[in-house]
């Protein structure tokens, strides 16, 4: 699905207004989030840059972390619709997306209805993606794809907005289907989730095992998020902050001429232009969340790691070597400079 | 265009012109630095070679060729203007707007103008940079071709006071004569200044002028000057030997000092004889008053002269003493000038003598031979020194007889203490040949030689020391 971008015609005051507004409900759902969630601020900043940019997220990290507390809390501030789909290994293509059924009308007559699947959710929380056959797991990026699903030859829409967030466990691969770089490529951000400290474990203990301290209050209707994802696209970008961003992805790859010397040895291929669309409209919705009317180049450094992290495919040597994607991409936000000689 | 929008262009424009101001300042720094260090290696190369000073005009070639050089091959382009407008974004903390707002004023806007984040943008640059002057945001970089080329400026002035280099060894031995021949020269000057020496302040002229060509073309070898020199020892031979005497008196028996004295007093005499105190004086009597009884060639004159003749004598007198003085520096040079130029032997010439490493030593040297005059007195079993002899010249003679008085030849030379012999048939042998020389001269009249050679071919050999 193609997100459009829909600026309205306003003044300089109502843009700052948009800004302003942009920066309080940021500063809102964070401050809500953390009533039920304790810790994982990048974690909760990166979902939520996703989610204005029109994007999906890749969460990575153990079971018992949180994902499905922090999925679920987000769309519930958000009067968001939300679902979560655990993929198994038998689970069918028509369990995600729903599937024709046949049904009585009020005459008697046998007709098919659609029964929309869990996808049908502005937040959808796909457990353990890699658990499910490639035919299942295409039935839902497909639907990621498009924002909607066919079925008997109807296309059923997805109601806006739509953000898919699947899993995947690190350390339990065995009988997995890995998810293709081709469609791990789709997802806007790939988010690891780590495992809390001493005092977040302190007060995750106290959190959840006293009484329940009550439902989390809507900060952001759904129609906002829709609204800041234009205002997100039309935040000016300079042209030398754009090559920036350029020359970072291109760096990625190891025979450009920006190459830098991990890429050239680690990397099989690169960042797709993709890569590049992903750390752009991150670094809008930074500037934008920020209060600030221009994108900057701390503001395409910020999200780099998360863009490009599962878009680089790295070779044998790589692997032998322990060498991880966020070494390359280190190695790239040190060496580029901001402004070409 | 709105305020915001004309006020950031103006700004930008500053900030833009400050910013190629400082490019054309470092490219003709640049600039700069190559010609200084084509001019400080014109100065090493004139200082270690036989390199031409005149190569310096290089030094301004080359700064306007590398100016034209980097003026063309490294055109202003606005990726250097990026780096200003980050750097002012960077010192107001601004997080790109200026940056932005400058990308923004480059496009040209849409139909329907602007939108209105971009409006923004301008707005809030243009905010921000009313009150600020951009120039001393982003101050000159410091050069370092500025103070090299400074630096290589000022090492290139000093090395033109170093003296010019090249072939080392033939420059510096012709140089080196001809600084010797220059200090003599000095002093020959000095002394013909003193004593009123028409002669030797002529020939003192001369011999600095030969110096100081050789100094001033270093280029040339030895064999200039010691061509040089070499005729203007022939030219004092003939002049030490024909030096006309007309009042009759045996100079070369009168010693430096007592010349000397001898002028002062002929200054004195001169004196006396114009009160008239001198008149009716015979010759004679004119020399015993003087104490150069001892050199009248005519004794027993004792005609009594007239005022006029007596200062026509003093003034012969006063003529020849000075003519003996300029003689005696001109034979001095001479000896001077033959001691200069290489002998056959190593280690025998005063420039060789002058050289840094000093005059070899004696044990690398071969039996003296040559023009050295003089074997050390006193030391027998060696060859006795056998010069040409010369009329009216003070010759060397080995086996001087020790100090005092001697009529005849003087013999001038370092008369040291001990004892030391010549034998008879030496000296009888010297004399004639001295008589020769004399007979060959027309001092003595015709009518009289036969007669003096005879008795000196007479005199015998007795056997005693």
């Amino acid at each position: 699905m193609t997100l459009e971008a829909t600026t309205e015609e306003t003044t300089t005051e109502g843009v700052r207004t948009r800004m302003r507004d942009a920066q309080r409900a940021f500063e809102e759902v964070k401050s809500e989030m953390h009533k039920a969630v304790v810790g994982h601020e990048e974690l909760i900043e990166g979902i939520f840059i996703a989610l204005v940019c029109g994007g999906h997220c890749l969460l990575e990290g153990v079971p018992g972390l949180g994902k499905t507390l922090i999925v679920r809390s987000l769309g519930e501030l958000m009067d968001l619709s939300f679902s979560r789909i655990q993929f198994t290994p038998d689970l069918m293509p028509a369990d995600i997306t729903g599937t024709n059924v046949v049904n009585e009308d009020a005459s008697g007559r046998k007709v098919f209805v659609f029964e929309a699947g869990p996808v049908f959710a502005n937040i959808v929380l796909a457990d353990e993606i890699n658990r499910a056959t490639p035919k299942t797991q295409s039935a839902l990026l497909e639907a990621m794809q498009d924002q909607s699903v066919t079925a008997g030859g109807a296309l059923h829409a997805i109601p806006s907005p739509f953000m898919v967030l699947a899993t995947q466990n690190p350390i339990e691969m065995e009988g997995t289907y890995p998810l293709p770089e081709a469609q791990v490529d789709r997802f806007f951000f790939k988010l690891i989730v780590r495992y809390p400290s001493y005092d977040e474990m302190a007060r995750i203990a106290d959190l959840t095992t006293a009484a329940h301290s009550g439902a989390l209050a809507k900060v952001l209707a759904a129609e906002s998020v829709l609204e800041m994802r234009a205002a997100v696209r039309a935040v000016p970008l300079a042209a030398a902050v754009r090559d920036y961003a350029v020359r970072l992805v291109m760096a990625t790859h190891s025979e450009t001429e920006h190459s830098t010397e991990l890429a050239r040895k680690y990397v099989q291929y690169g960042a797709s232009p993709r890569g590049l669309q992903a750390v752009i409209l991150a670094a809008k919705a930074r500037a934008l969340l920020s209060g600030r009317p221009n994108v900057s180049f701390e503001d395409i450094r910020r999200d780099l790691m998360p863009s490009l992290r599962h878009r680089l495919l790295l070779n044998l040597a790589a692997e032998a070597s322990g060498i991880a994607p966020e070494a390359v991409l280190e190695e790239v936000l040190a060496r580029v400079p901001e402004v070409q000689a | 265009m709105t305020d915001s929008e004309s006020l950031l262009r103006e700004k930008l424009a500053e900030l833009r012109r400050w910013e190629r101001r400082k490019r054309r300042e470092r490219l003709l720094w640049e600039s700069l630095f190559y010609a200084a260090l084509t001019a400080a290696a014109v100065v090493a190369a004139r200082a270690l070679t036989a390199a031409d000073a005149a190569l310096l005009w290089l030094a301004p070639a080359v700064f306007a060729a590398a100016a034209l050089a980097v003026f063309l091959l490294r055109p202003w382009r606005e990726r250097a203007f990026l780096g200003a407008l980050k750097g002012v974004d960077d010192r107001l903390e601004l997080r790109e707007r200026v940056l932005t707002a400058s990308d923004i004023l480059s496009r040209e806007p849409a139909e329907g103008g602007r939108r209105p984040e971009e409006e923004l943008v301008v707005e809030e640059a243009a905010e921000k940079l009313v009150r600020v002057t951009l120039p001393p945001l982003l101050p000159r970089p410091r050069s370092w071709h500025a103070w090299a080329g400074a630096f290589l400026v000022l090492l290139a002035g000093a090395g033109m006071w170093l003296p010019p280099g090249g072939a080392p060894e033939a420059v510096s031995a012709a140089s080196r004569m001809a600084e010797t021949l220059r200090e003599h020269a000095r002093e020959l000057e000095e002394r013909a200044r003193e004593r009123d020496l028409a002669e030797s302040r002529r020939m003192a002229e001369a011999l600095s002028e030969m110096a100081e060509r050789q100094l001033d073309d270093p280029a040339d070898d030895e064999s200039g000057i010691e061509a040089a020199v070499g005729a203007m020892v022939e030219v004092l031979e003939d002049m030490t030997r024909s030096w006309p005497t007309e009042a009759g008196l045996e100079w070369p028996v009168l010693s430096d000092a007592a010349l000397e004295k001898l002028r002062e007093q002929l200054q004195r005499s001169r004196t006396r004889q114009m009160d008239g105190s001198l008149q009716g004086k015979s010759r004679s009597e004119m020399l015993e008053s003087m104490g150069l009884s001892s050199l009248d060639r005519q004794p027993g004159n004792s005609t009594e002269m007239s005022e006029e003749e007596i200062r026509d004598f003093l003034d012969r007198v006063e003529r020849e003493a000075r003519q003996e003085q300029d003689r005696r520096e001109m034979a001095s040079t001479q000896q001077f000038l033959t001691e200069l130029l290489p002998g056959d032997a190593p280690g025998e010439s005063l420039a060789e003598a002058a050289r840094p490493g000093g005059p070899k030593s004696e044990m690398e040297e071969s039996p003296p031979a040559g023009r050295q005059p003089g074997n050390e007195p006193g030391k027998g079993g060696q060859e006795p020194y056998d010069p040409a002899f010369q009329a009216r010249v003070r010759t060397h003679l080995q086996g001087l007889l020790g100090q005092g008085p001697s009529r005849g030849f003087g013999f001038r030379g370092e008369a040291r203490p001990g004892e030391s012999t010549v034998t008879e048939e030496a000296v009888v042998v010297r004399y004639q040949r001295q008589v020769e020389a004399e007979l060959s001269s027309a001092e003595i009249p015709a009518e009289f030689k036969e007669t003096i050679k005879n008795y000196f071919l007479s005199l015998g050999v007795t056997g005693r020391p």
